[in-house]
């Protein structure tokens, strides 16, 4: 239980503070300096401060845990979004930290406890996507963040003691944190795509993607791969005891004795986490719950839940880490020791948003269906059918009393009350079943589909596509003003006036930076182009294409990720958050600060609040805190 | 993370001579798997050609690998084997009833084995489009081995102008090439017609004529280190001397039973036409613009109907109709085919959009009201009718009825142009009885042959009173013709049954023949399979018309089994090896589907990026589903994503497949020979197109656009477009269009001068 957490003492004196404080100076310095040692890589470390005052509000979206540890007395709990601190007795939710808050703009992705590189006592380390680390005493946080992005998409930690802090990454191998600077540990290990970290810095093991099981040991590297009998060259997870390093893949365990593989052990499961308990092994699984392997018996499956991200020790006791709750596994079988917090929203990717005529958002997910969120914001309903399923773009139709969802598995008329009114597809006379935007015309609907376009009209359908000479048949995104139509595709823009092609626009023959337009919205005479890679262009009324003088280079818009209001034109970019235009001013910020993520996905505005859509989440903002 | 045009394949659209590609890719690649050793062999006579082909592939890893061999069908070709060699033992394919097919199926994947089915013939557009491709997964090749695969299959030979052409689908497509090690080539063409004038067309092949007579033809070649850059074609005419002259076939392998029937094969060359015609013919082109249409269908259609219309005469008359749900004329009445008129024509056309539905039975209402005399009614479609009339029962009685209603001197000859391998033939087939021509395009077929004899057939008219007579009819049964309606310059034949042994007399037109009906000759080993696939055929259409009964699915299995093709009440089981279908993995966006038996009850999908992401049952569509997004640096090309499938009872099955991500159109860059030219002169138009680029068409205002094929001695697709010869001198461009596998386009435009 979790009383029995062995609560680490560790005050924080003001003395230990200041001497902290004290080091993180040195070591930004350290930083800064030329860097002699080729192991080297340069980072900063300075203390984070937390963006609360900013204005942004989460709207809160369905935890999904992802790894638990015992630190200092208390029980932190990661999700993508946050990371929750819960007292020990009583269990209890003491304090949240938000992604895009009071940490930084980046999921969250795994936890380790180990002793403090600096000061004294230990710390709990945040691993993220995207930012680095985050170092953890219990009362603030510090940032280590490699100034190579790579370097921070951490995917693994590991404490090895004093030794230092080791560091997975997604594509850039592995290195070490010392408390002074972060190193290589060898050259061969720089390029590897670790999923997992298990022993020391003289006898590592390194869970990849894709080459099996890496043995670090005395300065040789060497791979176990299914060529020696590992059930998948893709590692999830690794447990590691005296005598024997299992390793788990989607397909089996690999069991290692003596830096040898022995054997495969439960074949065919999906091995997500492993841990080493007194009796045998434990394996989490992705869909079958926990698997227990006992030292001399047969498999045994333990159903309790879907998806075991982790099975972490506490103290004398063991923690299985689910989506959607804490498990203890107890002898007979695991009980539930908390559940994820309640939420507003079923999920946190975020695809599309729209307001209703009463007020209600309407908030589609990338990968699931969509939810209508009351009025209040206390509760949300939420609706995933066949049909409602990958949601691209929201279509309020006040006059018609419908909302139109344009989804990957068609489109998809609701009514006020959320019944489906209607599904098109194919078969009705839709071009393709994927619908990836929609605009209403004078007369109905202009659909946007990876076939091309679908006009849907009184009298029924009609479509066209390159043969009748649009520029590509991929098209991602419409803007219609007047007899206007402006379509973004893969291959650049076409423009179409009373359904008729008038003239295409690519890199080639204009001054678009790039073919694929991603995003459009007309803007008071013009359009305003977002590509993949070629931020955001003017296309004025004679059809030429204007530039913005401070426009980043090689900025990615995401799909629809565009928003006009009076003030200003907001943005969703990918890995660069939220892009502002001061349309006054004719200039554009960019903000990260405050969100979940940098990649924007969506937006709604209601009255003066901006809604915005991540990937990570859904926060909402005044937009006069986004004035500049 | 981006979203990505993503486009998966289960079954490569790669498809020519046999390639095996690696399970891990989409195309072939030598490196892994290579082809050692090619050999072909053509056996043709006037009932048609058989051929085998042999290959060996070699496997250059150390690991063993399995792959995808793919195999493109002639059109109206027919599988009649299969085989693998799992080291000395021969795997053969059988036929074998649908449903038990499936279930046989079902049992060896729960064993962990891939048997290989060839199914054809569905309904679903899905399914059918590949009913003209071969394919079939093969596994395992062992490392440093080799795997031996043979395919045999039975082809018609068209006689069109008394001219025959043979094409062996041996080129690639999507504009690469394939080398073989060694390639072996022997023919042997036999006819009972005397033949005159055979000529190699595929000039890369070095075939050396070995014998030659008037009724044979021997030739070879062996060559190594052979690079496939063009189908092998050889081409022969019919001696115009010898025409009208009836030549009888007969087989019959009735030991131990004397009630097995014998078989015959009655065939004429007719004699051509003496006679130009031309009189000034009326021309109503009906143009499916459907959904159905979209893609390959359309473009043929287009193609079609650009050539049609750009092979009138000044004092022809035409109108273009396009169908879908709605009927639109190019002008209310039929105008004169000037060239301005008919650029205004094609402009107009591509300005049409699609719909969803097809009323052909409106279309066909309208095309009928606008002929006059020396009409044409010519009807390009899939046929698939979806609104007013749609059922063939009803569709073709109802246009007998009303092209009947008309004066006789305004009946237009029916010319219908079924595209795609899921057209309905049971409605279109009718249709063009009425004084008409018959042609059906598949997905894997190059067009050109056909098409032009097709739109040869434009004012020219069947040879009247071509039909078989026999005696002693009491002897005969079942006869078939194998073609509908015969020209002269053509071969119509006809299969059929006899009873007993005994004399036989046959007789078309004023052409006789009496011949000895044996009690035993196996001297034409394919008339029996021959009459087999014309009488399911005949079954086939008894079923489209009148609906279901068993003895006829009974019969048509039986035939199936007997003589061994594929029919859609049967399947081919290539077991314990291959793969067929089973999952369907539909192309277009960064949405994976999975469709899988129904004793799966997990789908996750592992990306190469590290994405792990379990799909969602849909249960209305049947289909696991997900979507996911690929990370900004994963460049264009073939990436794997591996599927993890698991049973009921907690088998898990891991499958890799491949998706593509294409987010640039193919580059094109082209050049003409020279900037300036005269009218009639060939543009000689090279281009050099990125890798993904599956077809690369010029186009030239006037002339009719032309096809660029791979030359790998220029490293570059090369054509030639000739300059109209009334085109008025001045400047024009010549506009190089490429398009990928994903449909991306992008063109680039040559300009020239054209001198008087």
């Amino acid at each position: 239980m979790v009383r029995k957490i062995i609560p680490i003492v560790g005050g924080i004196v003001a003395l230990a503070a200041a001497y902290i404080w004290w080091r993180t100076e040195q070591s930004i310095q350290t930083s800064k300096q030329q860097i002699r040692n080729e192991n080297q890589i340069q980072f900063t470390l300075k203390p984070w401060i937390a963006a609360s005052s900013s204005g942004f509000e989460p709207i809160s979206a369905a935890a999904t845990f992802l790894d638990a540890a015992n630190f200092s007395g208390k029980l932190y709990v990661a999700s993508s979004n946050s990371l929750l601190e819960y007292t020990a007795s009583p269990l209890a939710l003491n304090r949240s930290f938000r992604a895009g808050l009071e940490l930084p703009s980046a999921p969250i992705t795994a936890l380790a406890v180990g002793p403090a590189l600096y000061g004294t006592g230990e710390r709990l380390y945040v691993a993220t996507n995207g930012e680095g680390i985050l170092i953890f005493d219990g009362q603030s946080f510090v940032h280590l963040r490699p100034e190579q992005a790579p370097m921070r998409s951490i995917t693994a930690l590991a404490s090895t003691g004093l030794s230092g802090l080791l560091l997975g990454t997604k594509e850039a191998g592995v290195f070490r944190f010392d408390g002074h600077g972060l190193s290589w540990l060898h050259p061969n290990l720089q390029k590897l795509k670790v999923t997992a970290l298990a022993g020391d810095i003289a006898d590592l093991w390194i869970g990849t993607r894709d080459k099996g099981v890496g043995h670090f040991l005395a300065g040789q590297l060497s791979f176990i791969t299914e060529a020696e009998g590992l059930p998948d060259s893709q590692v999830l997870s690794l447990a590691i005891a005296q005598q024997a390093v299992y390793a788990g893949t989607p397909s089996g365990v690999g069991l290692f004795r003596g830096g040898k593989f022995d054997r495969v052990v439960a074949p065919g499961f999906f091995a997500r986490s492993l841990a080493i308990h007194s009796g045998g092994l434990w394996i989490g699984t992705l869909e079958e719950g926990i698997i227990n392997v006992p030292l001399n018996g047969r498999v045994q499956t333990i159903p309790f839940a879907v998806d075991v991200r982790r099975i972490v020790p506490v103290g004398p006791d063991w923690l299985a880490v689910t989506r959607s709750g804490i498990f203890i596994m107890a002898k007979s079988k695991p009980e539930l020791l908390l559940k994820a917090p309640g939420a507003i929203l079923a999920d946190g990717n975020i695809s599309a948003l729209s307001f209703d005529s009463s007020g209600r958002l309407w908030a589609g997910y990338f990968d699931k269906g969509l939810d209508v969120i009351a009025a209040d914001f206390q509760s949300a309903t939420h609706v995933e059918t066949d049909s409602v399923f990958c949601i691209n773009r929201l279509l309020v139709e006040p006059n018609r009393q419908r909302i139109t969802v344009a989804t990957a598995n068609g489109l998809v008329f609701l009514d006020s009350s959320l019944r489906i009114r209607q599904t098109l597809l194919r078969a009705n006379g839709l071009i393709a079943n994927h619908v990836t935007d929609v605009v209403p015309t004078e007369t109905g609907l202009a659909l946007a589909t990876p076939s091309g376009i679908t006009f849907l009209e009184p009298n029924g359908t009609r479509s066209l596509y390159a043969f009748h000479g649009l520029v590509s048949n991929h098209v991602y995104a419409l803007s219609r003003e007047a007899d206007q139509l402006v379509v973004g595709t893969l291959g650049g823009l076409s423009i179409l006036e009373k359904d008729t092609v008038k003239a295409n626009l690519t890199s080639a023959n204009s001054g678009l930076k790039h073919n694929w337009i991603t995003a459009i919205a007309f803007v008071g005479k013009q359009h305003y182009i977002g590509s993949y890679g070629g931020g955001v262009v003017k296309l004025n009324a004679t059809l030429q294409i204007e530039t913005f003088p401070d426009m980043p280079k090689d900025l990615i818009i995401n799909p629809n990720a565009m928003l006009v209001t009076a003030k200003a034109v907001y943005i969703g970019t990918l890995g660069r958050g939220l892009g502002v235009y001061n349309r006054k001013q004719e200039r554009w910020r960019f903000v990260e600060f405050g969100l979940p993520s940098p990649n924007v996905t969506a937006f709604a505005i209601n009255g003066d609040t901006l809604y915005i859509g991540t990937e990570n989440g859904l926060v909402r903002v005044p937009e006069k805190n986004l004035e500049f | 993370m981006r979203p990505l045009l993503v486009i998966f394949f289960l079954l490569p659209v790669w498809a020519d001579v046999g390639v095996l590609i690696p399970g891990d890719k989409q195309l072939p690649d030598p490196a892994v798997l290579s082809l050692e050793e090619t050999s072909v062999d053509i056996n043709a006579d006037q009932n048609g050609v058989r051929v085998l082909i042999r290959q060996i592939f070699r496997n250059r890893t150390n690991a063993n690998l399995e792959g995808n061999y793919v195999f493109s069908l002639p059109g109206t070709a027919i599988v009649s084997d299969f085989a693998v060699w799992d080291g000395p033992t021969r795997i053969a394919g059988v036929i074998l009833e649908r449903k038990r097919a499936e279930e046989i199926y079902k049992d060896i994947r729960l064993q962990s084995l891939d048997p290989g089915l060839l199914q054809m013939g569905e309904r679903d557009s899905d399914q059918a489009q590949r009913s003209a491709i071969f394919s079939a997964r093969v596994v395992p090749i062992p490392a440093y081995g080799t795997k031996r695969v043979e395919i045999e299959y039975h082809d018609r030979l068209a006689v069109e102008t008394l001219a025959s052409l043979l094409a062996i689908p041996l080129r690639p497509s999507a504009y690469k090439s394939v080398s073989t090690g060694r390639l072996w080539v022997t023919m042997e063409l036999k006819s009972k017609h005397a033949i005159k004038n055979f000529e190699l067309i595929s000039k890369t092949y070095p075939l050396k004529v070995t014998e030659q007579t008037a009724n044979l033809v021997k030739a070879s070649l062996e060559v190594p280190n052979f690079t496939f850059s063009e189908d092998f074609g050889v081409k022969w005419t019919y001696d115009p001397a010898k025409t009208n002259q009836l030549e009888i076939a007969t087989y019959r392998d009735a030991l131990g039973n004397p009630a097995e029937p014998g078989f015959f094969r009655a065939s004429m060359v007719l004699a051509p036409s003496t006679s130009a015609d031309t009189a000034p013919r009326n021309v109503v082109a009906l143009l499916d613009a459907s959904l159905s249409m979209q893609w390959e269908k359309l473009e043929l259609s287009y193609r079609a109907l650009e050539t049609l219309l750009r092979s009138l005469r000044p004092a022809d008359k035409f109108n273009v109709i396009v169908f879908n749900s709605q009927v639109a004329l190019f002008q209310p009445n039929l105008t004169a085919a000037s060239t301005p008129e008919i650029e205004k024509a094609l402009t107009w056309v591509k300005s049409s959009r699609l719909r969803g539905g097809t009323n052909l039975k409106a279309a066909l209402e309208v095309g009928l009201n606008q002929n006059g005399p020396n009409g044409y009614l010519v009807l390009l479609t899939d046929g698939g009718a979806t609104e007013g009339l749609s059922h063939p029962s009803t569709l073709v009685p109802w246009y007998e009825a009303a092209w009947n209603k008309l004066p006789v001197a305004n009946r237009p000859r029916t010319f219908v142009l079924a595209v795609g391998d899921d057209a309905s033939t049971n409605i279109l087939k009718p249709m063009a009885r009425l004084n008409g021509v018959f042609e059906w395009i598949r997905s894997t077929e190059a067009a050109d042959f056909k098409l032009a004899a097709f739109l040869n057939k434009i004012g020219k008219k069947p040879t009247d009173g071509v039909s078989l007579t026999v005696d002693p009819k009491n002897n005969f049964d079942l006869i078939y013709p194998l073609q509908d309606a015969p020209y002269s310059g053509t071969m119509p034949a006809w299969v059929g049954q006899y009873k007993k042994p005994g004399r036989g007399n046959f007789s078309v037109l004023n052409a006789k023949a009496s011949v000895t009906l044996p009690e035993r000759s196996l001297d034409n080993p394919q008339l029996p399979r021959t009459w087999a696939k014309a009488r399911v055929d005949a079954l086939l259409e008894k079923i489209d018309r009148e609906g279901e009964d068993k003895a006829s699915i009974q019969e048509i299995i039986r035939l199936s089994r007997k003589y061994k093709f594929v029919t859609p009440y049967t399947s081919f089981l290539a077991a314990p090896r291959a793969l067929l279908r089973p999952r369907l993995i539909r192309p277009g966006d960064p949405v994976l589907r999975i469709h899988t038996d129904p004793s799966i009850v997990s789908v996750v999908a592992l990306f190469s990026f590290g994405v792990v992401k379990p799909l969602k049952f849909l249960s209305g569509e049947n289909v696991w589903q997900t979507r996911f997004l690929a990370p900004t640096d994963l460049p264009d090309g073939t990436h794997p994503v591996r599927l993890l499938l698991r049973d009921r009872e907690g088998r898990v099955y891991r499958e890799q497949k491949t998706f593509v991500i294409l987010s640039k159109p193919p580059l094109v860059r082209a050049k003409l020979d020279k900037a300036t030219y005269h009218r009639g002169e060939p543009v000689q138009v090279k281009a050099f197109a990125s890798e993904s680029a599956r077809t690369i068409v010029a186009r030239l205002h006037g002339a009719e656009p032309v096809y660029l094929r791979w030359n790998g001695q220029t490293a570059a697709s090369i054509g030639s477009v000739t300059i109209p010869p009334d085109l008025p001198p001045g400047r024009y461009k010549v506009s190089v269009t490429a398009e990928d596998m994903a449909h991306n386009i992008s063109s680039q435009e040559v300009p020239l001068e054209i001198l008087p």
